[in-house]
């Protein structure tokens, strides 16, 4: 061997290095994980070393398997990380001394793993030689090739090289040239690499070992995004004819055989040119031929013998992998009346030769059985679950097939919607049908004594395979429809007919489990199937009492349901029998007190009351009971019950609102009260008290706000003039402005103590939001917005957070609402509302610049920033001259900050203040009374913005928030478009301004732009364009001309 | 819808199927007749183990744009969720969901979902989207941890 032109080390440094692989890798050395990091480091030194090439003789020679290992990889890390410091004249020579090392690796029977790391620094050494123009190793794989047979290197190790190469090159991170060029001399091999892997398969299997069959199997896997669909096709028969099993008494299959080649066939279904429903007649239909002789027996077996072997487990993945190929021929052909064609097979075809439907319906057959095995998912089994992706995947191809077969084919003209219905939708819901039945029986909970021996890991794995089934059953929904709540319905009334004392619910619950997970597909109308289910029959005869789960999904199912009572008739007070509607709710009702079901009972109870407010409300006597009787629910879920309450009441006439509201409320004033009296005694406790009072108050006033309220708003009809004015006439109700008072003191004394504590300033920040509103969407107990914004005032100058900053903003809304009575027409505020505003606006500017005037604060708060910008927007909408009624110091500090913001790095800070600032612009110069105004703030302020915004483009504000700043620049130019020009052109040429890569020709040609256009488009590209150049990023694709021409 | 958005989200589905994390859910949504819409999915996004989000499934809706995935998916929870960096609206604000910002068409489904997993025990201090959420986790981490815990308590799945 010609080595002289490798490097050469010293040969304590290969001692040393040697000493170091033994020492990390013997398993007789017991390291710490930090002595092995350290021992590795240094060995990755030495190898890192220009002259560490000459490690990989003495490695590759060495006795000891791990050092030779070290040798390979040394090759292959120099080749592909450090082969700029190889001397490129040598290339040849060391190439050929890599595969002469190779050669002879195999013929001393290396280990795989060496053998291995060598292919590959073989394969590495192809993409650095290989492309290029002229090539430096132009038929780097035929010689290679031929290298390796002339030292005579078995099939099998060819095999395992042209893994590697197929595996490295799709995976080398080359350029397009060279990647296309590697490719090339692939796709020029493949005639003799197809050759070589069907000899190896074709071998009858005493004449080869069954290594040389498994790396002939893996080559292939690793060439089939490579090989072109007509060179895949000759395959198929061969790979199945390694799934035949030995004829004679039982049938034996070779699993040594049988499995890779599943595994192979699995590979080209999926990642092929023949994957994704290609070449049904070359793979699909031979598949189906396959599994009609042999696929029954194996499942059988499995079904009889209670357990999924190697060979039975493999074919499952294979039926999910043709079923993931060939869903659309599935659907097509399942009534299809033609008769297969004849394919080459590797074992006998029946004759005559079967219709392809027969064939499509076992191949539904076979995969439904492992959909059904038997047992537990997760537990006993771990197959079925791999195969729900099919049907759902099946009936999207039903759905979205072309109907219709030949006329040659069937006889008949071809009618598309008359063949679905007549043959393929009869033959689509038997299967379908058998599906619902699997799975119900497949979702059923084992009894407890089977369940408690379950680890946490296999109930939440049959946890979510519950959840995945219901997901398949939607599908099932579309094709079978009322026939599945039919078969559900009938179940359970057989289930509970039949059913003992002593019985479990699991089967039941079950059957509740599948009516629940279709709900999003049951259309909202009337069915008899329903009717059933929440009447007497089922849900009148489902316990009360223990038996969590079963009354758990009882109370899913009817909360699930929720809106579908609607299309039942209101069941009057006195009518003797119940309405399904009233039989939930006391199904519900009854669940409330017990602990572990309170959750999901007061949740179905809130959805329940929310959808069929109109229907409850004549029973609200019966709720006024449900009131009374709550003491043993538990504080958490006792809001959702009054929410619920309170949204069956919102059905009522306002004035009859009144006493229920009176009866729900009070109390909970009363106890908010208390709680704040208690506060020195056991400030924790009352503190928690207080924060379920202010939900509590919340769910109320969310349960009485109206559904459907947007349209109301638009809603100028006569009806609903009165509607609003009925309850603006309760509102006046003596009662009702007590109420109202008790809830706002209580509400003041809550800010007033605690309006620091986060706990309560979330709750009162849902409080706020719930019980006020637009005029449209009044209730009885909506408070009015002033007193409101005086506690949030109170509450900011304690603590200045983003919260009472936003509910700020809502609260200025609400005090200049749109007019009701001409909603078109935007009315001003009333003075006693301009005045509150002003007060607020002072407050808050007052706070909030004082705390934005620390060091530091502005960085590390962009909420605060961000919701103060958005307060004072709002205020720009609804209170413009109140900013003109500041003391104009006040106004000018407010300014100020806003341009300071324009160089905050945070982006919601930024983008906050640069929209308040146009806002303002915008408003204040298009506000005939406030021109003086305009005037005046363009003299103290203009200048500044435009240096804040230039300075933005030229480095200071984060790339991002171009957009933003643009939009602000547009505006300037737009209302100050003289004055802007000065100034731009003023701070542009300045010796102060920001350090940049704009030359002064650039800064004209910007300025040209933006005032000689008057476009918003070309303004933004303009501002774009120079802020490339400004920081240096200017590419050469972005010419500056290009940009604005 | 464009062939690439169709046959990304064909694609992006198929990958789902094959292999996806424990406990997360995302299928496409249905029209009444039961053809499927590919522009919109509903999934669920599990709490981590160990963190106060634990035993919550969380719902959100991946809305795609006619031009994904140059443009990327809207994700909005259902219903909106108390958390930092998720807009009173229910949109989440991430910055791989942002053109402007990480947003990358070879972003997958999968890596989406787990980069949402990951945002609701690790919210970002600079992208205030809710200053409920995110007032009472800058002020009160016991406070906030305990709400979270509550929220988690109502997304238990069925």
């Amino acid at each position: 061997m010609a080595t002289a032109f490798l490097p050469v080390l010293a040969q304590q440094d290969v001692d040393r290095a040697i000493q170091l692989i033994q020492q990390t890798y013997s398993p007789q050395q017991r390291l710490s994980p930090e002595e092995q990091r350290r021992l590795q480091q240094e060995l990755f030194e030495i190898q890192r070393r220009p002259e560490a090439w000459g490690l990989v003789l003495p490695f590759l020679s060495h006795s000891d398997p791990n050092v030779q290992f070290f040798g390979a990889h040394t090759i292959q890390v120099k080749i592909t990380r450090d082969w700029d410091s190889f001397p490129q004249d040598a290339a040849t020579q060391l190439r050929d001394l890599l595969l002469e090392l190779t050669g002879r690796a195999i013929s001393s029977g290396q280990s795989k793993v060496i053998l291995r790391k060598l292919f590959v620094a073989i394969t590495s050494l192809a993409i650095k030689l290989h492309p290029g123009n002229p090539s430096k190793w132009p038929d780097w794989l035929r010689s290679t090739l031929n290298v390796f047979s002339g030292m005579g290197v078995s099939r099998e190790h060819l095999m395992d090289f042209l893994s590697i190469v197929a595996e490295e090159v799709e995976s080398a991170d080359l350029l397009p040239p060279g990647k296309a060029q590697m490719r090339e001399s692939l796709a020029e091999a493949v005639p003799m690499i197809t050759q070589a892997i069907s000899t190896s398969i074709s071998t009858p299997p005493a004449q080869r070992s069954s290594q040389e069959l498994v790396s002939a199997l893996k080559c292939l896997q690793a060439w089939m995004s490579i090989l072109p669909a007509n060179d895949l096709t000759p395959f198929v028969p061969l790979l199945l004819s390694l799934m035949v099993p030995t004829e004679g008494p039982s049938l034996e299959y070779d699993e040594q055989a049988f499995i890779p080649a599943s595994d192979t066939l699995q590979e080209l279904l999926s990642h092929s040119a023949l994957s994704d429903g290609s070449g049904t007649k070359t793979v699909t239909e031979p598949l189906l031929l396959w599994l009609d002789r042999y696929g029954n027996a194996i499942v059988q077996t499995t079904i009889q013998g209670g357990f999924v072997d190697d060979i039975s487990h493999s074919l499952c993945k294979l039926l999910v992998a043709l079923g993931d190929h060939s869903a659309m021929y599935f659907a097509k052909n399942i009534a299809s009346p033609v008769q297969v064609a004849p394919v080459p097979c590797p074992f006998p075809l029946p004759a005559p030769l079967p219709l392809i439907s027969h064939l499509v319906q076992n191949f539904l057959k076979v995969l439904l059985q492992y959909t059904a095995l038997p047992g537990y998912y997760g537990v006993d089994e771990e197959e079925s679950e791999m195969t729900l992706s099919f049907w759902y995947l099946f009936q999207e191809a039903l759905w979205n097939v072309d109907y219709g077969f030949d006329v040659t084919e069937d006889g008949d003209a071809g009618n598309l919607a008359e063949e679905r219905d007549r043959d393929m939708m009869p033959v689509a819901k038997a299967v379908y049908s058998e599906l619902v039945t699997v799975l119900r029986r497949k979702v059923v909970w084992p009894p407890k004594d089977i369940l408690n021996r379950w680890t946490r890991d296999q109930r939440d794995k049959f946890q979510a395979y519950r959840r995945d089934a219901g997901d398949t059953l939607i599908n099932a929904y579309y094709v079978l429809r009322d026939d599945m709540l039919s078969f559900y319905v009938n179940d359970l009334l057989q289930r509970l007919a039949t059913r003992r004392e002593q019985d479990g619910w699991e089967e039941i619950e079950a059957t509740l489990h599948c009516v629940m997970a279709v709900q999003e597909a049951v259309p909202v109308e009337d069915s008899p199937h329903l009717r059933q289910i929440f009447g007497p029959e089922i849900l009148g005869k489902l316990p009360r009492a223990g038996d969590d789960r079963v009354r758990r999904t009882a109370l899913h199912l009817i909360g699930s349901y929720a809106s579908w009572f609607t299309t039942q008739p209101a069941q009057l007070p006195d009518s003797p029998t119940p309405s399904p509607l009233m039989n939930a709710i006391s199904y519900v009702v009854s669940a409330l007190p017990d602990a572990v079901l309170c959750l999901a009972a007061a949740n179905a109870l809130r959805d329940l009351c929310d959808a069929n407010r109109v229907a409850l409300a004549p029973h609200i006597g019966a709720f006024g009971e449900l009131h009374a009787g709550l003491t043993g629910i538990p504080d958490t879920e006792k809001a959702k019950v009054l929410q619920s309450i309170a949204s069956v009441i919102q059905a009522l006439p306002p004035t009859e609102e009144i006493p229920p509201v009176e009866a729900i409320v009070s109390p909970v004033v009363a106890k908010l009260f208390e709680a704040l009296q208690s506060a020195g005694q056991l400030p924790e406790e009352a503190k928690t008290m207080a924060v379920q009072q202010l939900e509590t108050l919340t769910g109320v006033a969310r349960g009485l706000t109206r559904v459907n309220d947007s349209l109301l708003a638009l809603d100028d009809s006569p009806e609903v003039q009165a509607a609003l004015e009925e309850m603006n006439r309760a509102r006046e109700d003596p009662r009702v402005l007590k109420l109202r008072e008790g809830i706002l003191s209580a509400i003041r004394g809550t800010v007033e103590l605690w309006s620091s504590d986060a706990s309560i300033s979330d709750a009162l920040s849902d409080l706020f939001k719930a019980i006020t509103a637009l005029p449209s969407d009044v209730t009885l107990i909506s408070l009015p917005p002033g007193p409101l914004l005086e506690l949030v005032c109170l509450a900011a100058q304690r603590q200045l957070t983003a919260v009472w900053l936003s509910l700020a903003s809502m609260l200025i809304i609400q005090l200049n609402p749109p007019s009701l009575i001409a909603p078109t027409f935007k009315a001003e505020p009333s003075p006693e509302a301009s005045a509150v505003a002003l007060n607020v606006l002072q407050v808050l500017l007052q706070t909030a610049l004082g705390a934005f005037a620390q060091p530091g604060v502005m960085v590390s708060n962009p909420d605060i920033v961000q919701a103060f910008f958005g307060a004072m927007e709002a205020f720009v909408h609804h209170f413009l001259p109140c900013f003109y009624r500041l003391p104009p110091d006040l106004l000018n500090a407010l300014i100020q900050c806003a341009i300071g913001a324009l160089s905050l790095q945070e982006r919601y800070s930024l983008t906050s203040a640069c929209t308040f600032l146009s806002s303002l612009i915008n408003r204040t110069a298009t506000n005939d009374d406030l021109s003086a105004a305009k005037t005046a703030f363009g003299q103290t302020h203009g200048f500044l913005i435009l240096r804040a915004i230039l300075f933005g483009f030229a480095g200071v504000a984060p790339r991002s928030a171009m957009p933003n700043l643009i939009e602000l620049l547009s505006t300037m130019i737009t209302r100050f478009p003289t004055e802007s020009k000065k100034w731009i052109t003023d701070i542009l040429f300045a010796e102060d301004f920001h350090p940049c890569r704009a030359t002064p020709e650039a800064k004209n040609k910007f300025i040209k732009t933006i005032f000689g256009s008057r476009s918003l488009k070309r303004t933004r590209d303009a501002a774009q364009q120079f802020t490339l150049v400004a920081r240096g990023l200017e590419g050469s694709a972005f010419g500056y001309a290009t940009v604005t021409m | 819808m464009s062939g690439i958005c169709r046959a990304r989200l064909a694609e992006e589905r198929k990958q789902w199927r094959k292999d996806h994390p424990f406990g997360f859910y995302a299928k496409p949504t249905k029209a009444p007749d039961g053809s499927m819409n590919l522009l919109e999915w509903e999934v669920g996004i599990p709490g981590k183990a160990g963190t106060p989000w634990e035993g919550g499934v969380y719902k959100l809706m991946m809305i795609f744009p006619e031009d994904y995935p140059s443009k990327p998916p809207k994700c909005k929870f259902t219903p909106p969720l108390f958390h930092p960096n998720v807009y009173p609206s229910g949109t989440v604000c991430l910055s791989i969901l942002d053109e402007e910002k990480s947003w990358k068409p070879a972003i997958t489904i999968k890596q989406v979902l787990l980069g949402i997993q990951d945002l609701l025990n690790d919210p970002n201090i600079n992208d205030p989207a809710q200053s409920d959420a995110y007032t009472m986790f800058k002020n009160d981490k016991v406070a906030y941890e305990r709400r979270i815990r509550q929220q988690a308590r109502e997304n238990i799945p069925k």
